[in-house]
């Protein structure tokens, strides 16, 4: 730094005696300086007197004590952005809730695909239309047949009873036939997708 | 060498430690990998280490304590944010004061701003209240402490910054030299010279109080 001066700076040296940087010949010299010349003693106590000033200036400074007091408020801020950032993070690792939240999607995934399939498919009425399994009569000895529905056939409380479907005129083969049918709100109702179906062969 | 615990837990979420340290003795390399590692307690020893030294740094530049607190906190918490993107683990308190020094800095300077737009009325009472009352016999016998130390805060807030930077950590912080360089990014020499600037303009502004 060309700002700096060398020693030889009278004042500056003043300065480095006052602060006990000046050792040995340095020392010695400016001491001998001292002693001969009084306006150098004048300044060298003003130097004194100036940094007594600024030294009663440090009480402005922090105590102890409220250091370690900012040192417990820094570690409280860390400590409760640390485990906030944790909960936040951790909540996702823990394969409890991951296999719930997963569960939780694919539920949401469901009833929105039943929803959309319900809202294109067309027409309210074709839901009382099923599609029926009629097992052959060796299958039903007693006469009693198993009506298979059909998964989409869930909508009992809206169905109405149209007709029953007469097997002497309709003839069904055994195989897939489809049957209209229905049922009023206070009708019986299958209750696992088995409806017990008498007809005649 | 055990740090400052305020909360002497000892839970460990997740490899963050709060309570007994991992790790409070070593460099300042080694409490920077363990912070990393979200050591709580490692952090903290570098905080014990450089708070003094960055609330001198702030006051050296707000000149008002609790302003020179809050930029020293928010400088640390903001260091810990940024804790992975410190290349020198080692220099890490050259690195937080730099931080104080940027954040104390901005502060200034919205003081000023401040202050600029109040008109300054209240300075104005300030310096008519500590200018000395020439009727009397001499300043140094009518001028009150407190008067006498505005009139020194005022000098000192008057003096070029590094100037100012250099007398405040050096002469009223009492930081080592060296320290002071550290903190200011310059060299002891230049340390010396800049606190013997400060100081002759000082004497000179206030020889009559001298």
């Amino acid at each position: 730094m060309s700002e700096i001066p060398d020693n030889t700076d009278l004042e500056y040296r003043l300065c480095r005696y006052l602060d006990g940087e000046l050792a040995g010949e340095e020392r010695t010299a400016m001491e001998t300086l001292l002693a001969e010349r009084p306006d150098l003693r004048r300044e060298l106590e003003r130097y004194r007197a100036l940094d007594e000033r600024l030294t009663g200036l440090s009480d402005e400074l922090p105590g102890e004590r409220e250091l370690l007091a900012q040192r417990g408020e820094i570690f409280a801020a860390l400590e409760r952005k640390a485990l906030l950032g944790e909960r936040r993070v951790r909540l996702w690792a823990r394969p409890s809730v991951r296999v719930f939240a997963s569960a939780m999607a694919a539920a949401a995934a469901v009833v929105v695909a039943v929803a959309l399939w319900r809202f294109l498919t067309p027409g309210v009425e074709d839901r009382s239309t099923v599609d029926v399994t009629i097992l052959p009569p060796a299958a039903a000895p007693d006469g009693t047949i198993d009506v298979h529905l059909a998964p989409h056939a869930t909508d009992w409380a809206a169905a109405t009873l149209v007709e029953p479907v007469d097997p002497s005129v309709a003839q069904p083969p055994p195989g897939t036939v489809m049957v209209s049918f229905g049922w009023d709100e206070n009708g019986d109702k299958n209750d696992a997708g088995m409806f017990p179906m008498m007809m005649g062969f | 060498m055990l740090g400052f615990c305020p909360n002497a837990r000892l839970t460990e979420v997740s490899g963050i430690t709060f309570g007994k340290a991992k790790s409070c003795e070593g460099d300042d390399a080694a409490l920077v990998a363990a912070a990393r590692g979200g050591d709580l307690k490692a952090f903290d020893e570098l905080v014990r280490r450089y708070q003094r030294r960055a609330v001198a740094v702030a006051y050296s530049l707000l000149n008002h304590r609790d302003d020179a607190m809050e930029a020293a906190q928010d400088a640390f918490l903001k260091s810990f944010e940024k804790l992975g993107t410190l290349s020198q683990p080692e220099r890490f308190g050259s690195w937080v004061l730099r931080i104080v020094n940027n954040l104390a800095l901005n502060r200034r300077r919205s003081r000023a701003l401040r202050k600029a737009e109040s008109l300054e009325v209240s300075g104005d009472e300030d310096r008519a209240a500590a200018r000395p009352d020439p009727r009397a016999d001499g300043p140094a016998e009518t001028v009150s402490a407190d008067e006498l130390r505005r009139t020194i805060r005022r000098e000192i807030d008057a003096l070029p910054p590094m100037q100012r930077q250099a007398l405040v950590l050096f002469s009223i912080s009492h930081l080592p030299q060296q320290e002071v360089a550290e903190a200011l990014g310059c060299s002891v020499e230049a340390v010396k010279w800049h606190v013997f600037t400060a100081r002759k303009k000082l004497k000179d502004k206030l020889k009559d109080y001298l």
